[in-house]
């Protein structure tokens, strides 16, 4: 369906307007070189359209209301102290070793980062820093694939971004040691804007983990949008780990083109952030590219957990593949609403979606949406959802060798989970996530 | 895939015009249209009051505008409210009928003499915004079943009309339903009393024959404790070059343990190969499943029609309750459908199943919408859905919009979508075999249908297999 536009008057949310202002008057407006006039459309289209309502189509289930009303402060200047390296530390996700690009409250820290190890030419950096030394890779994809007026954060990312991390990997470059972007949010109260931009040349590989964390249960807000240009044959394997406070607003877009055969596998872990909502998409702009999305989400208390994403067939010949699952416990809501688009002659496109729901309490609530525009005849595409508690057969058959029935659901949990994260691209995150991942399964099954 | 777009294209078969005089009021919408309506239906007060209230929430209404469809915005002033054919002032029997109306019924096939009435089917035949003849009535009446016109309804049984009436569909429920709350010209209503199986196929045959006219008809349905009865519809205009708009509702109420089945077969003119002319059929469906273990069933074969704009619902509000839907919906040409179904999943261990067959052909767009809903205290409740789409031909269009919307642990719901298309070794196949082109792609698509129609009572089962060959030919690519 077509962008609804909103008749009504728009919501412009309390501390957003100043923001707004602040960053315009300040040197922070110039910070990033040869941003200014992306900044403004940015800051025009929030102006414009403001924040959604749950009336608009794309925001049906998830109101950003307690997120509006907050008042958050914005930083304009990085600061660091030695907390704050303490806890960088902490998090490695089973990478004690790998390349790592820190970034906290939405700078980039070059202090924390140890980006020894790279091959020569790549370039891991801060946005600002890249926008300053390698204009030429930045400015022409800048705003270009998530555009400043896509949805109202992404406006207000595009205007009050300050920094965020930037990959390029040079054509023909294989970067066999996986990369750490960390994002560490440190402030509570804080909004920040982090926004990311990864380049890959022809037949560049590389695998990222794109992780946001906190060592608080601050309530802030980031608000990240990543941008992925993938050249011929590149391949860029992405593992994104959302271990936010449990009282944090996470809203993020990542927009992402794939050139001829070029491979983009992102595969999510969400267990963090009270709000959280995630705008995924690809557009297969060449042959054989393909897209894969992988998703888990935990889900607890509060929560609500949104992901939406969009891959777009726009050439023929191009697989593509989406698996997520959730796991709700407590007053959770999880959102899901994957839409796939064929275009016109976008014939032998192979696409299919999967996503599956696990309900383990009374007051968690799922809404599933997948969607498929098909506009080509020759082509093989399916999707199927599934929302239900655990299968009693299985418990019996669990009960009927012995197993407690706290555990047999525990096993079974973990089982669904597992499902989907053997999927994951980096080995030694996959087993981090594993292991960090049991306990909260096997509880999650028991509390049941 | 050559062979396969080499079918002749046949014509619109049901596309004359039957020359009558006929009585149709001045063109344009108000309050005084609406008195006007009601009283040549000589109607009580408080169904005037219901029509002008209903007008009133119109005016404050919007067009939906997210329908997966375009069309040019529509005039509602350009268009006449009523028009009936001009006959006899009472019709005693089908002997005082106008001779041309009854030939027009012969020529679609529906003869109203009660001789040659088709076997085991009662019809009520609707003829722009009057119900012209209803069959086999007094056979029904001994049973205590009341199966008439709603005009005749509104005078004889008022006191069910003004309890049923808007219970499913509220006169404020949307755009369409609410204009069509306030200028319903006819339709048929249908009771059938407690613990009675209604022994014959009901059935309403609608007919727009005067040009400039919308349609507005309304249906009523009410199966009383442990009734069961089997209903069908089915539709035709003629050719003109011009859209024509018909707005239905239809509500149906099952009580404890009744049964209802509806079944459609929409065959509304649906434009020529340019998309010019056709009716934009924006219809209001819905069922309650109001008692424990009652069950409504829709099965809808849609054919015809410029644009289809409907969604056949179920409230599943008595605890054990069923509700099923199964529709082949075929768009050709520049035909565009946004159809589905809502299931509302309220009372406990409540099921609902949905099959729907969607074919898009030509230029055509066709679109799945629907809404599986369990309310938090919707215990056990179950649903299985597959929505599976196949493409003829690389400039139509396929989707799918499903909602899924669950607030209970105990749920099971399922989904599944597929899209395909007719290949070619399944055409070699069959043609190795000495099966023509034509016969593979017939043969092909009605098993893809096959579970939708075996939904269908007999005589429409054929009916519908004959239409979908009609529909699609030209255009298999």
């Amino acid at each position: 369906m077509s962008a609804t536009t909103l008749e009504k008057p728009a919501v412009l949310g309390g501390c957003w307007p100043a923001h707004l202002e602040a960053v315009e008057r300040s040197a922070a407006w110039k910070r990033v070189p040869g941003a200014a006039e992306l900044r403004t459309q940015g800051a025009t289209s929030f102006r414009e359209r403001g924040f959604p309502s749950t009336d608009d189509e794309e925001w049906r289930y998830t109101s950003v209301e307690n997120l509006v009303k907050v008042g958050f402060r914005q930083s304009l200047e990085p600061k660091a102290d030695a907390l704050v390296a303490n806890t960088a530390k902490m998090f490695t996700f089973g990478l004690e070793k790998a390349p790592r690009l820190v970034m906290v409250d939405g700078f980039f820290s070059k202090e924390l980062s140890s980006l020894g190890g790279l091959p020569a030419g790549v370039i891991a950096c801060g946005l600002a820093e890249a926008m300053d030394k390698h204009r030429a890779l930045v400015e022409p994809r800048l705003g270009k694939f998530a555009k400043p007026g896509m949805t109202a954060f992404t406006s207000l990312n595009t205007a009050l971004f300050q920094d965020g991390a930037f990959v390029h990997v040079p054509e023909g470059v294989v970067v066999e040691r996986p990369l750490v972007i960390l994002h560490l949010s440190h402030e509570s109260y804080l909004a920040s804007h982090p926004r990311h931009l990864f380049v890959l040349g022809a037949g560049a590989q590389i695998s990222l983990v794109e992780a946001y964390a906190s060592p608080s249960c601050d309530l802030y807000f980031t608000n990240a949008v990543t941008e992925v240009d993938l050249a011929r044959g590149a391949r860029l394997q992405s593992v994104r780990i959302e271990a936010e406070s449990g009282n944090a607003f996470h809203v993020a877009n990542t927009q992402s083109r794939l050139a001829e055969g070029s491979l983009f596998q992102h595969c999510a872990a969400i267990t963090g952030a009270e709000f959280f909502r995630h705008d995924l998409g690809s557009l297969l702009a060449g042959e054989r590219a393909e897209a894969q999305f992988f998703g888990l989400t935990i889900a607890s208390g509060k929560q609500h957990i949104d992901h939406h994403t969009v891959i777009d067939h726009a050439v023929p010949n191009c697989p593509s593949r989406e698996f997520y699952k959730a796991i709700l416990n407590g007053r959770s809501h999880v959102v899901f609403n994957g839409k796939v688009f064929v275009r016109e002659d976008a014939q032998k496109t192979d696409a299919k979606q999967t996503n599956k729901n696990l309900l383990l309490s009374d007051d968690a609530r799922v809404d599933t949406k997948p969607q498929l525009e098909i506009f080509a005849d020759d082509v093989k595409c399916t999707h199927g959802a599934t929302i239900g508690p655990l299968d009693e057969e299985s418990i019996y058959y669990c009960r009927s060798r012995g197993i407690a029935p706290e555990i047999a659901r525990g096993i079974l949990t973990y089982a669904f989970a597992r499902d989907v994260l053997q999927h994951f691209a980096i080995p030694e995150v996959c087993d981090w996530l594993d292991k960090s991942m049991v306990q909260r399964l096997l509880d999650a099954g028991r509390t049941a | 895939m050559e062979p396969v777009e080499e079918l002749a294209t046949k014509e619109y078969k049901w596309g004359f015009v039957t020359d009558i005089e006929s009585e149709t009021i001045a063109k344009g919408l108000n309050e005084d249209v609406v008195r006007l309506i009601s009283s040549k239906k000589n109607e009580p007060t408080w169904l005037l009051d219901w029509r002008l209230n209903a007008f009133r929430q119109w005016q404050k209404l919007k067009e939906p505008k997210w329908p997966n469809v375009t069309y040019p915005p529509i005039d509602y002033q350009a268009c006449s409210y009523y028009s009936a054919p001009k006959q006899n002032v009472k019709k005693g029997s089908m002997d005082e009928i106008d001779p041309e109306l009854v030939k027009t019924y012969e020529k679609l096939g529906i003869p109203l003499d009660e001789q040659k009435r088709l076997s085991n089917v009662a019809v009520d035949a609707v003829f722009d915004s009057v119900s012209v003849a209803t069959t086999a009535k007094d056979y029904l009446e001994k049973l205590g079943i009341i199966f008439c016109s709603f005009s005749e309804a509104v005078q004889k049984h008022p006191d069910l009309i003004r309890k049923y009436l808007g219970s499913v569909v509220p006169s404020n429920d949307n755009f369409f339903a609410s204009l069509n709350s306030a200028v319903f010209s006819d339709g048929s209503f249908c009771w059938i009393p407690k613990g009675v199986k209604c022994p014959m196929e009901l059935s309403t045959y609608f007919r727009i024959n005067a040009a400039d006219t919308g349609q507005f008809e309304r249906t009523l349905i009410v199966a009383e404790e442990g009734a069961i009865v089997s209903y069908l519809e089915g539709c035709t205009a003629p050719k003109r070059d011009t859209n024509q708009l018909h707005a239905a509702v239809v509500e149906l109420v099952a009580q404890k343990d009744a049964n209802i089945k509806y079944s459609t077969v929409q065959n509304w003119y649906p434009g020529d190969k340019e998309g010019k002319g056709g009716i934009y059929n924006f219809v209001t469906k819905r069922g309650r499943c109001a008692g424990a273990n009652s069950k409504i069933s829709w099965t809808q074969v849609e054919t015809g029609s410029a644009i289809t704009w409907k969604y056949p619902s179920v409230i599943l509000q008595g605890d054990n309750s069923v509700g099923e839907f199964y529709s082949v919906a075929v768009v050709n040409n520049r035909q565009q459908a946004d159809t589905g179904t809502k299931m509302i999943h309220v009372g406990k261990n409540t099921r609902s199943t949905i099959v729907s067959k969607g074919i898009s052909a030509g230029k055509g767009q066709n679109t799945y919408r629907g809404q599986v809903k369990v309310v938090k205290k919707a215990t056990g409740a179950r649903n299985y859905t597959q929505c599976d789409s196949l493409l003829i031909g690389d400039r139509c269009g396929a989707h799918t919009f499903p909602y899924i919307e669950v607030q209970n642990s105990s749920a099971r719901v399922e989904h599944e979508a597929s899209t395909s298309k007719i290949s070619e070794d399944q055409i070699f196949y069959c043609k190795q075999r000495g099966v023509s082109t034509e016969n593979a792609i017939n043969m092909i698509v009605n098993g893809f249908c096959k579970e939708v129609f075996r939904e269908l009572p007999m005589e429409f089962a054929v009916e519908a297999q004959k239409l979908l060959g009609v529909s699609l030919d030209g255009s298999v690519g």
